[in-house]
């Protein structure tokens, strides 16, 4: 008897310091996730700033390089070159707007498993609560704390729906109603 | 004269892009940052289309697009999702609230111009 009592003691601590440790770790993780989205939130602007800024000098170049081509006598072969240098352009530009958009798909992602780590902080500091009654030699409280994780956990997942399923780059569908 | 989109997302850059698309098709557009925003610009200023993303703070687009079917301003003014979300369940959902189609991000710019225009007539 006197061992299984101590037994239920050492369960309690063990869950204890699992909690702690536990919650400690995940702060860190929403840490790197806030880092993390920082640092893309900074990159996407500039990368966006600078795509912007970019397309605009080379509308300009354009622009300028057809008036010149056009005052030019016999600029057949130039009026082409220009023609295809103009259409590879666009053809990069399409594919850039469509590669800037990880952003909005990756902030997102980061924002679902922030909300999960927050969650799973609530179930550690639960298991923590629950733990100091089985140090104190509360047995009833394993099936307590069983049955109020699993509803805590439950209750996680149908908070978290998952909203970005995307693992390219690629358009998406469109429908039309 | 151009006509006007109202583009309604949380995110900065997505909006970004939208707009850049869109003037470059030669539209107008004014950005909202929610649901809300979309809404209360909605109101006091009509627009030709509206482009809204679903999930966003304050106001979801669905949200959006049942408040917008609710004014009689709005009741014929097309309306498209730009959404992450691909499901059918959420598609049925845009369809009820009164979308007029749903379109997957990312969006891919000639693809999207083609639908504006088609919507826009």
């Amino acid at each position: 008897m006197k061992r299984q009592e101590s037994g239920v003691l050492e369960l309690g601590r063990l869950l204890t310091e699992v909690s702690v440790e536990g919650i400690a770790h995940l702060e860190e993780v929403q840490a790197d996730l806030t880092q993390t989205r920082l640092l893309l939130a900074e990159a996407i602007a500039r990368l966006s700033d600078g795509f912007s800024a970019l397309h605009a000098a080379v509308s300009v170049q354009r622009a300028a390089a057809e008036q010149l081509q056009q005052q030019a006598t016999g600029a057949g072969d130039g009026q082409a070159q220009l023609r295809e240098a103009a259409a590879a352009i666009d053809t990069h530009v399409q594919a850039m707007v469509t590669a800037l958009q990880f952003e909005d798909m990756t902030s997102q992602l980061i924002a679902h498993a922030g909300r999960r780590i927050t969650g799973l902080q609530g179930i550690l500091a639960r298991v923590g609560d629950g733990a100091q009654g089985l140090a104190a030699g509360d047995l009833t409280q394993l099936d307590t704390l069983r049955a109020a994780m699993a509803a805590q956990s439950r209750e996680l997942d149908g908070s978290l729906a998952r909203s970005v399923d995307q693992r390219h780059l690629e358009s998406g569908d469109i429908t039309l109603f | 004269m151009a006509k006007t989109i109202l583009a309604v997302d949380d995110s900065g850059s997505l909006r970004q892009m939208l707009v850049f698309t869109l003037k470059a098709a030669g539209y107008q557009v004014v950005e909202a940052v929610d649901g809300r925003d979309g809404l209360d610009k909605a109101i006091h200023k009509p627009f030709d289309l509206v482009l809204t993303d679903q999930n966003m703070p304050n106001m979801d687009g669905l949200a959006l697009i049942r408040a917008l079917r609710g004014l009689p301003s709005y009741a014929r003014v097309p309306i498209l999702m730009l959404t992450t979300e691909s499901s059918d369940e959420m598609k049925s959902k845009g369809r009820a609230a009164g979308a007029n189609g749903w379109l997957v991000k990312p969006f891919d710019p000639n693809r999207l111009t083609e639908v504006v225009r088609k919507v826009l007539g």
